[in-house]
């Protein structure tokens, strides 16, 4: 009987990536057309509509150049790489086949969109180099290549970036209000109704960057995602909804409507791109079950934290680079739990992740209520007049007094020079801190280019026999300017003493004539002389007033 | 709780084979007894040379059991040194002996009364499981507080179907089976477990089915068949390491027809179905034949192969669990369930990096992580592996099947299955 030969194979027989749609090649494939939405979205909205306000052709292409430019880029630099290390093989197709161009296309999509091209390349070629091949090349990589990148460019070429901005609108990005709302009390309605409603705030009319275009076409995406069963549905719907239950929880401490504020920090910034596309990235992601639902907790948490607490406007990318760094860790950790018999030990591991979490959040509303402590809420401080209190001059002393609305209480204090309180402290009922530093802010003894903001007053009083002599001083650019008058019922001499006022603001002439000559206050024809808009003209105006008070003084009339 | 795995392709495959009748090759020119089968050593009892007949005792186990292995044919012993290759893919010392065609028959009645009689019965006639695992049956029935059988009908692999055309062909003779063992062994309930997409096979149960025995329909995914699976969807029970643990007992449909035949007809375990059938087959077709054939004697009485295909493979026993063979001078054992010979293409033998998908976590019926065991045994971490609990494998093969990149997870994990069984055998010694 004859005996036929076969072919040997190693075990299995039967997979499911022989059929030639279900491969790895196949997923990435799916990968790339997920994203063809956004791409659409991205070249219409930042091309396009853009195109039509500027009337630029180079405006129309940019996002697709961004594109093929950041995707060239990477390919190329791997197939340098696979030049010199298999001399033999095609680079093009092993560069290819690794699938290099990923992180480059990847990359242009979450730069702003008025990034300088140079900028792009270098981006590009870092996230391929040391995101990717010093680690071993496909596969071996710890950090996500793309954010690795951005990262870097972010990190050097702030400047560089924000330089090139045409649209001021653009510059003042929602995640930048933030600060703004967490710290400087901005009300969050406002904020929301600037941007034209919360719907028109999710639906990004004005978005600085391909991936934030559109959150349809995001959407779209990512449910061919899951039909095609490429990524994992778990990471990105956890990562939202902790990020959501950490800012509901945290919103009702510090008294701001909860939903509004949860929505807000979801659906700005690149957070949905980053759930859907960065944090589900096969490689670096955790593979057991338990790890992925670990990770894209602490991601949620993360993302939040860094938000609220530094100085990044956008938390997304640091947290996804620190979460892929403990992802052996996680991975783990998390395939041991899933098969541990139910006992005492398993209990106690879920609970220290849970006390992990509980732990941060907590500390985050601590130091946001910290924050929110310092600043006050902001009181309504009005200056009614300000008036030189004359009779305290005859013991040399020089004060002034202010009548100030408070929050619609009128209130008199008396204060010196610089703005210090000398009485009437007590009349205050509202925060003394914040009232000593605008009166500070508010002294006589500054200069000003308005008339009604400066007041000149007067310093020295000599009487003898009737004859007086006062010198009245107001605050210049640089120093007082002085007028001096001798009195006796009426002015007898005047003389304006500008030795001290350096550095003439206007090139006022120095002139020696009659106090009426020089100033004119409100005729409107001596006014060639002294312009009343410059530092020194409205400190001699000033000046000139004070006298006109204090001869009212003198002839016996009410300092009203 | 359990998990299974719904299996998209390979569905047409059994429509090759289950909708023919079964044939008979019952008259092979010699069979092969190996004398190693399933890690028992067994010891010829007949010389060069004797005369035996079919039935005959010819060999008993070597461990304290004494089980027996009986002769198919009868003729005469010509050699007691054969090299036959057998299911488990190595090269076995087999009792050959050729057939004489006059299929002389030697028999001993059994009398049977009670439970010890019964299973004295079992043993003697050699009874295994014919599922696959070749474990013997009636060490399943010896624990006195077993109340409950469930019958295991599911053939949950794809491309075989002998105890689907057995048990459509023989289904009165299931049912005498099920009732015999029922009075004997003093069992209350019984579960019949099929799939539910079987429908002539659903008919032709409904007349059998009262209050103690029930019909469970299972969906059509694998692995159905596996025993905890089947313990806990009709009893709602766990086990940790045997069915009797939790009083009930799993049995093949095919075993226990072959428990009906040595009870009634006196006739020991010699003769089986095994499915043939694969893509480089002309007519794949279920084939009744002697324990001990040769499986190129059966390929040539079915029509020879294609010799015209370069590329074609063969297995032995399922697609996801079984070997490959370079040869076909196989014995069939009773063990073995399916020849299957298929076609290769080119891009089968290439394997890519792991990409983490993760999808092999996602898919193991008992939660293990085959990838992390993958790279643990590579550094030989036995505490890394005991943690990650790699002994509770049950080689079902889904972790490979389901690889985009086509690693060898499913290899790995029984590699890893095998070093920590070998420890714990050092440290019991």
């Amino acid at each position: 009987m004859n005996i036929n030969k076969y072919e040997l194979y190693k075990e299995p027989f039967i997979r499911r990536a022989n059929n030639k749609f279900y491969n790895t090649k196949s997923i990435m494939f799916d990968y790339f057309i997920s994203l063809i939405p956004l791409f659409l979205s991205g070249i219409y909205k930042l091309g396009y509509l853009k195109f039509i306000n500027s009337k630029n052709i180079y405006d129309l292409f940019k996002p697709i150049i961004f594109i093929l430019l950041g995707g060239l880029i990477s390919y190329s630099v791997e197939v340098v790489y696979f030049y010199i290390k298999h001399r033999k093989e095609n680079p093009f197709i092993n560069s290819f086949n690794s699938f290099s161009f990923i992180p480059g296309v990847i990359l242009s999509m979450i730069i702003p969109i008025y990034t300088p091209l140079w900028i792009l390349i270098i981006g590009c070629v870092i996230s391929n180099f040391i995101g990717k091949i010093i680690f071993g090349g496909f596969g071996k990589n710890i950090f996500n290549p793309a954010l690795v990148g951005y990262i870097f460019i972010i990190s050097g070429y702030y400047s560089n970036i924000n330089n090139n901005i045409n649209d001021i609108i653009s510059s003042i990005t929602p995640l930048n209000q933030l600060q703004n709302i967490l710290k400087n009390n901005f009300k969050i309605e406002e904020v929301i109704n600037s941007y034209g409603g919360l719907i028109n705030l999710i639906l990004n009319k004005n978005s600085i960057s391909i991936a934030e275009s559109s959150v349809v076409a995001l959407v779209i995406g990512f449910m061919y995602l899951c039909i095609k069963k490429v990524i994992d549905y778990k990471i990105p719907v956890i990562y939202l909804l902790s990020s959501f239950i950490f800012c509901f929880f945290i919103s009702l401490f510090i008294n701001i409507n909860p939903f509004v504020f949860s929505f807000y920090n979801i659906f700005t910034g690149g957070l949905l791109f980053g759930a859907v596309y960065m944090a589900t990235d096969p490689v670096t992601s955790p593979r057991s079950v338990y790890g992925r639902i670990i990770y894209s907790l602490f991601l949620g948490l993360l993302t939040m934290f860094l938000r609220f607490l530094s100085n990044y406007p956008d938390g997304t990318a640091t947290s996804i680079l620190f979460m892929n760094m403990l992802t052996p860790l996680i991975d783990n950790f998390g395939a041991k739990l899933r098969v541990k018999d139910f006992n005492h030990k398993k209990i106690l591991n879920v609970l220290s992740i849970v006390f992990i979490y509980l732990l941060l959040s907590i500390y985050t509303i601590f130091k946001i209520n910290e924050q929110k402590i310092i600043e006050e809420p902001k009181i309504k401080i009005e200056i009614i007049s300000i008036r030189q209190d004359f009779k305290s001059l005859e013991n040399n002393e020089i004060k002034f007094n202010y009548e100030l609305k408070i929050e619609g209480n009128k209130i008199n204090l008396t204060c010196d020079l610089n703005g210090n309180i000398l009485n009437g402290l007590n009349n205050i009922n509202e925060n003394k801190i914040l009232i000593t530093n605008f009166l500070k802010e508010n002294k006589v003894n500054k200069k000003s280019t308005s008339k009604d903001n400066h007041i000149g007053y007067i310093s020295q009083v000599n009487k003898n026999n009737g004859l007086i002599k006062f010198i009245a001083v107001s605050m210049g650019y640089v120093d007082n300017c002085i007028i001096e008058i001798v009195y006796e019922n009426e002015i007898i001499n005047s003389e304006v003493n500008l030795s001290k006022e350096t550095q003439l603001d206007g090139g006022l002439e120095h002139s020696n004539g009659s106090i009426n000559d020089l100033i004119d206050l409100g005729n409107g024809e001596r006014i060639d002389v002294v312009s009343n808009v410059t530092y020194t003209s409205v400190a001699l105006i000033s000046a000139r007033k004070a006298v006109d008070d204090y001869i009212i003084f003198l002839k016996g009339g009410n300092n009203e | 709780m359990f998990k299974t795995f719904h299996i998209n392709d390979y569905k047409e495959n059994k429509k090759l084979t289950c909708d023919k009748e079964i044939i008979n090759f019952l008259n092979p020119l010699n069979i092969y007894i190996p004398l190693i089968d399933n890690n028992i050593t067994y010891k010829p009892l007949v010389n060069i040379n004797e005369y035996v007949c079919k039935g005959q005792v010819i060999a008993r186990s070597n461990d304290g059991n004494n089980f027996p292995i009986h002769s198919s044919v009868s003729g005469i012993v010509s050699d007691l040194n054969y090299k036959m290759w057998t299911n488990n893919g190595k090269l076995i010392t087999c009792i050959s002996i050729s057939n004489d065609f006059k299929e002389k028959f030697y028999y001993k009645k059994y009398d049977v009364v009670d439970k010890t009689s019964f299973i004295e019965l079992l043993k003697e006639n050699g009874i295994v499981g014919l599922g696959g695992s070749g474990f013997f049956t009636y060490r399943k029935y010896i624990n006195s507080n077993i109340d409950t059988l469930i019958v295991n009908g599911c053939e949950c692999e794809p491309f075989i179907s002998c105890d689907y055309r057995s048990m459509i062909e023989r289904i009165n003779d299931l049912i005498e089976g099920i009732k015999i063992i029922k009075k004997y062994l003093n069992i209350k309930n019984v579960y019949i477990c099929i799939k539910n997409n079987k429908l002539e096979l659903i008919k032709s149960f409904e007349k059998f089915i009262n209050k103690d025995i029930n019909l469970i329909l299972l969906k059509d995914k694998y692995p159905v068949g596996w025993e905890k699976y089947l313990v806990y969807k009709c009893l709602k029970k766990k086990y940790k390491s045997y069915p009797f643990e939790v009083g009930c007992v799993v049995n093949n449909t095919s075993t226990i027809i072959s428990i009906y035949d040595a009870f009634v007809h006196s006739k020991p375990l010699i003769e089986r179905v095994v499915t043939f059938t694969g893509t480089c087959l002309e007519n794949p077709i279920n084939v009744n034949v002697k324990i001990g054939t040769s499986v190129n004697e059966v390929l040539n009485f079915l029509g020879g192969i294609n010799n015209n295909i370069l590329y074609k493979s063969l297995t032995v026993g399922g697609l996801f669990t079984g070997k490959s063979m370079s040869f076909d001078n196989i014995c069939i054992t009773k063990s073995l369930n399916a020849i299957i010979i298929n076609k290769l293409s080119n891009n089968n033998f290439n394997s890519f990096e792991c990409i983490g998908c993760g999808k092999c976590s996602d898919v193991c019926p008992v939660y293990l992580s085959p990838i992390l065991i993958k790279i643990q045994y590579l550094d030989k971490n036995k505490n890394e592996l005991k943690e990650l609990k790699a002994m509770n494998c049950i080689n079902c093969g889904l972790c490979s099947y389901i690889c985009p990149s086509k690693v060898d997870l499913s290899f790995f994990t029984n590699k890893s299955k095998e070093l920590l069984l070998k420890e714990r055998q050092n440290e019991h010694k």
